[in-house]
């Protein structure tokens, strides 16, 4: 590794290597404090372990390089120089002449042959020259402290550092603390039998890992209380029993089969065949339509791990959602979740702004999803295309929830009904309304057994999409006089019967002779069909 | 090599420099009119030297030495960096060939000029634009 004073500013640290080297260090490090570090303090025993790197390194090369240039010194011939801003270039003085230059007074011009080979003239004995007066040391970097670079740098070097530790074996990782393998306190079957049976005694639980301990009587060993609460939760997390289910930097434990059926299998109505990410080679209007209907099958996990938090979100909900008694995890709702580092499931509450009741809720992050509002929608009587706000507390897995207000009344809006054969028929009706609501996404749905039944009917026999959607066209074509529909009322009808990503919905509309963009989002049925 | 007049017209976003070449090529008197503009100081060490075109210029950034004509050098990175090189109620053509100075002859247009000098830019238009060539001010 070459090393020089000028690579302590940002590109040495922007281009950081972590290697194996790095990696003994703080596996001894470790080894020598016997107490589990997380990431960011990892990270930080690493820039100071380079930081002393290279303030060896840099000695050593001063001492190579000779003295640093400065136009107001005298040199004799022979004096070897080195250039900081030539980018440390060195070479030795070959000869002395006098300068000449009636604009500049008195001073001299050394040649020096350079390292690379050439010879270049610089002017010595000038007290004026601006370059007399930079600090290089603190220029180099010397002045800068470890903790100001990981406040600088810290989520990439983190980054990094996670990467490379986990690629190893020695150390063993928590969330984001880690620990030498060989130093955990050994947690036995009979102690991992005995979590399980508190936690069946609690329904599953959820338990934090220091009441857990002290349900195990493990506090009474006298062991470091860090490392021995690292060591039971290794234990649990490579066991499959368990299940981790808090939020960042809180561990909270639960029986696996104890969780509700819906955050182990995913429920009916937020099953799908097509997973269309929102394509980028749509126009501007027709991504910002999409990408509006916020629908957790438009999104990559990048996209949603990458929104940034908010205080309050608006979500309208869609049919599989109300049905569901869920909310989807999308780059909206992502701004006001938790977040968690290891887990898929997060065990969450929602407190109702109203009545101020707790919801017990779970997030389940691989699936997208989060389930467990079904009571709390129909004891709102919200409906598909109600609008929920939803506020973070001060608590990072507790989350307020209220329907977007709105004075009781009855509206128009569109209404399915379940015929005898499993048909179904869209109407204009005036229904009681008790939130504010999405005019295109509301559907009242008076009948929520007939579509449940319309669905279980669906899982042997299920029609193309693109069958689907000409049925959906031709009913809801028929609301207004113009025969035309609007791709939100479209896609939020379509969602009654089969669960359809917006971009699924806009291939079938855009690759079909059936259909024809009549401008405005708005699509009809040709002739022809 | 010379640069050619252009045949366009100049208007007001038309880059103008001083192009010195040009002028030490039309101007027998480029020289002393030059020397004019030096601080009191260096305007005595010059008046002794009768050619500047290759003398020892240091660069303030590296300290390295390159040969070249020190009266300009000394112009631009001396005497037009102090706070009276550009004096108000001056003459139009010589606000405008100081302010080139004095940024190191970035070339500029009428109505960048007009906020720096606080004269209307189409007067400056008018001047600097038309056939003659003051101080070897020409369209980039």
């Amino acid at each position: 590794m070459t090393v020089s004073p000028m690579k302590k500013n940002s590109p040495y640290w922007e281009k950081l290597e972590i290697g194996s080297d790095d990696l003994q260090y703080l596996t001894n490090h470790l080894f020598e404090t016997e107490e589990p570090l997380p990431i960011n303090s990892l990270s930080l025993v690493l820039v100071n372990h380079r930081l002393q790197l290279l303030a060896k390194e840099e000695a050593s090369r001063k001492a190579e390089a000779g003295l640093t240039y400065k136009p107001k010194e005298s040199y004799p011939v022979g004096t070897r120089l080195s250039f900081p801003e030539l980018d440390m270039l060195t070479g030795v003085i070959q000869s002395i002449r006098e300068g000449d230059n009636p604009g500049l007074g008195n001073f001299q011009v050394a040649t020096v042959e350079l390292e690379d080979g050439t010879s270049k003239e610089f002017a010595i004995n000038m007290p004026g020259h601006p370059l007399n007066e930079v600090d290089y040391s603190a220029a180099s970097g010397e002045a800068q402290s470890a903790e100001s670079i990981v406040k600088t740098y810290g989520r990439q070097l983190s980054n990094q550092l996670r990467a490379a530790l986990d690629a190893q074996h020695d150390l063993v990782r928590i969330g984001d603390t880690w620990f030498p393998r060989s130093l955990l306190i050994d947690i036995g079957p009979g102690e991992l039998n005995i979590a399980e049976a508190v936690l069946d005694s609690l329904s599953g639980g959820p338990i934090g890992i220091e009441e857990l301990m002290e349900q195990l009587e493990l506090t009474k060993s006298g062991e470091n209380p860090k490392l021995l609460a690292f060591s039971l939760n290794y234990a649990l997390q490579e066991d499959t029993r368990f299940d981790e289910v808090g939020t960042t930097g809180k561990f909270s434990w639960f029986l696996k089969r104890l969780e509700p059926a819906e955050v182990l299998k995913t429920p009916l109505y937020l099953q799908s065949d097509g997973h269309s990410l929102i394509s980028d080679d749509l126009d501007d209007s027709t991504y910002q339509l999409l990408d509006s209907l916020d629908d957790e099958l438009s999104f990559s996990d990048e996209d949603i791990n990458d929104a940034e938090a908010s205080d309050s979100i608006f979500l309208t909900l869609t049919y599989p959602h109300w049905r569901a008694g869920s909310m989807p995890v999308t780059p909206l709702t992502n701004q006001v979740f938790p977040t968690a580092l290891e887990s898929d499931t997060i065990k969450v509450e929602f407190i109702d702004e109203q009545s101020k009741q707790p919801i017990s809720a779970w997030i389940v992050r691989d699936k997208k999803y989060v389930i467990g509002l079904r009571e709390w929608y129909e004891e709102k009587n919200l409906m598909p295309g109600s609008i929920i706000g939803i506020k973070r507390t001060k608590e990072p897995g507790v989350m307020t929830i209220s329907p977007e207000k709105k004075r009781s009344n009855k509206e128009w809006v569109k209404t399915v009904l379940v015929g005898a054969d499993g048909g179904l028929v869209f109407a204009l009706l005036r229904q009681p309304i008790s939130a504010g609501f999405n005019e295109r996404m509301a559907i009242a749905i008076p009948d929520v057994d007939g579509l449940d039944s319309v669905w279980q009917n669906r899982q042997t026999k299920s029609p193309s999409l693109k069958t689907d959607v000409m049925r959906m066209m031709t009913e809801l074509s028929k609301l207004n006089n113009q025969h035309h529909v609007h791709f939100v009322d479209l896609y939020a009808s379509i969602n009654v019967v089969r669960r359809t990503a917006p971009m699924d919905l806009m291939n079938i509309l855009l690759s079909s002779e059936e259909f024809f963009h009549v401008g405005d989002n708005y699509f009809h049925i040709t002739e022809k069909a | 090599m010379l640069k050619k007049p252009s045949l366009m017209k100049p208007n007001l976003s038309t880059k103008f420099a001083i192009d010195f070449d040009w002028w030490k090529s039309q101007d027998q008197n480029w020289r002393n009119s030059l020397i004019s503009y030096l601080c009191p100081e260096h305007r005595e060490n010059f008046a002794s030297h009768s050619d500047n075109s290759s003398f020892d210029l240091v660069n303030p950034q590296t300290g390295e030495v390159s040969q070249g004509d020190a009266l300009i050098d000394t112009l631009i990175n001396h005497c037009a960096k102090k706070d009276d090189f550009i004096t108000p109620g001056a003459p139009l053509v010589d606000s405008i060939f100081k302010t080139f100075l004095s940024n190191h002859n970035q070339p500029l247009n009428c109505e960048e000029l007009s906020k720096i000098v606080h004269k209307p830019a189409a007067t400056i238009l008018s001047t600097i634009g038309g056939f003659k060539v003051y101080k070897g001010i020409r369209p980039v």
